[in-house]
């Protein structure tokens, strides 16, 4: 059975969701280089096809300007149309989005006669930052680093 | 058949909206407040310049585009859901004029042909009142019966039409993401794409 065969509540799909954004948040405190922490909130309410519900959003903060957000995590919901979970990221430039993707969770479709991922780039269960209409790439320490200096200006590393 | 696929174009279209908001918001919402004088100066002017040019100047503008929580805004959000409203729209033309097209067979074979006239002409008019759902059906049951992934891009094609009717008439915190548009996009493209092709 795949897991997108697999029913699961509203409610059982919310908690899977925040439990990965929680994981996700703690992975990103750790790759944050020193100069860098974050500064979470609780409780931002959201509402998709699951229903209402609260998530944490996480800020980006340099050390010494605590009030300048570098960049914030914001927890988008549940896909309606593919189950999976969303983070955006924005920055002072630009907003980005990531998945939290899963083998059976893939979709794919038939280009040129042959069966062909929606998203190439899969490589393990992980979140991903969907890079192009075509494209996901699985969120690293170093990417994630690339992601920060993309949506914001670049960050001056001091490790 | 002069069909051609109208979605890419659309595609497009929603690619510029898109861009010229991204680049609206972070210019009146994230510009830096704390450049030296003489860039302050030099980006207010540029900024009441662009304000001149808006319909919605200052706060008014700054609460459409992000919320307290340097979300996009509800209002933001909703254009989104327009988008889906318009790729579904092309996607849904689309499928009604193929089918009174390749309908035209009935005119060009069955005999007597005054009865064909008016055979295609009860059919053409027909189709423009079929459920999106049973067209999609049929598809699903004809040309995307051979392969198990063709019968998904159907369901998938289904799922939108749900979606698209919980954007136009329900979700009021209008939830639309980019992931969403862009999967919308996609499905929708491929089939046209395929029917294209056969």
């Amino acid at each position: 059975m795949t897991t997108r065969e697999v029913q699961q509540t509203p409610q059982e799909k919310q908690q899977l969701y925040l439990e990965k954004i929680n994981q996700f948040f703690e992975q990103i405190k750790e790759w944050l280089p020193n100069s860098f922490e974050t500064v979470r909130t609780e409780n931002s309410p959201i509402e998709d096809k699951t229903g209402e519900y609260q998530t944490p959003i996480l800020f980006i903060v340099k050390k010494d300007k605590p009030d300048d957000a570098v960049a914030d995590l914001l927890p988008e919901g549940i896909s309606f149309l593919t189950d999976d979970a969303l983070i955006e990221i924005h920055g002072a430039y630009d907003d980005e989005e990531m998945i939290y993707m899963q083998e059976n969770n893939q979709r794919y479709t038939i280009k040129n006669g042959g069966k062909c991922p929606m998203y190439q780039g899969f490589v393990q269960e992980g979140w991903y930052w969907i890079t192009d209409l075509n494209q996901i790439r699985l969120i690293t320490k170093d990417l994630f680093i690339d992601l920060l200096n993309r949506v914001s200006a670049p960050l001056e590393v001091s490790v | 058949m002069n069909l051609s696929n109208p979605l890419p174009d659309t595609w497009r279209a929603i690619i510029i909206a898109e861009d010229a908001l991204k680049i609206t918001r972070k210019v009146i919402v994230r510009s830096p407040k704390h450049s030296n004088e003489e860039c302050c100066y030099a980006l207010q002017t540029f900024q009441s310049g662009l304000l001149k040019g808006t319909v919605y100047e200052g706060n008014h503008a700054l609460k459409l585009l992000e919320d307290e929580r340097a979300k996009p805004s509800i209002e933001h959000r909703k254009i989104k859901g327009l988008f889906v409203l318009e790729l579904w729209a092309n996607f849904e033309r689309f499928l009604r004029t193929y089918l009174q097209e390749k309908g035209l067979a009935l005119k060009q074979h069955v005999q007597p042909s005054i009865l064909a006239d008016a055979l295609y002409e009860h059919f053409q008019a027909n189709v423009e009142r079929w459920e999106p759902r049973d067209i999609l059906d049929f598809l699903k049951n004809s040309l995307f019966s051979t392969n198990p992934i063709l019968q998904q891009m159907i369901e998938d094609a289904k799922s939108i039409y749900t979606y698209r009717n919980w954007v136009a008439h329900a979700n009021p915190k209008k939830m639309n993401s980019g992931h969403e548009l862009k999967t919308t996009f996609k499905t929708l493209n491929d089939i046209i794409e395929i029917l294209l092709q056969t």
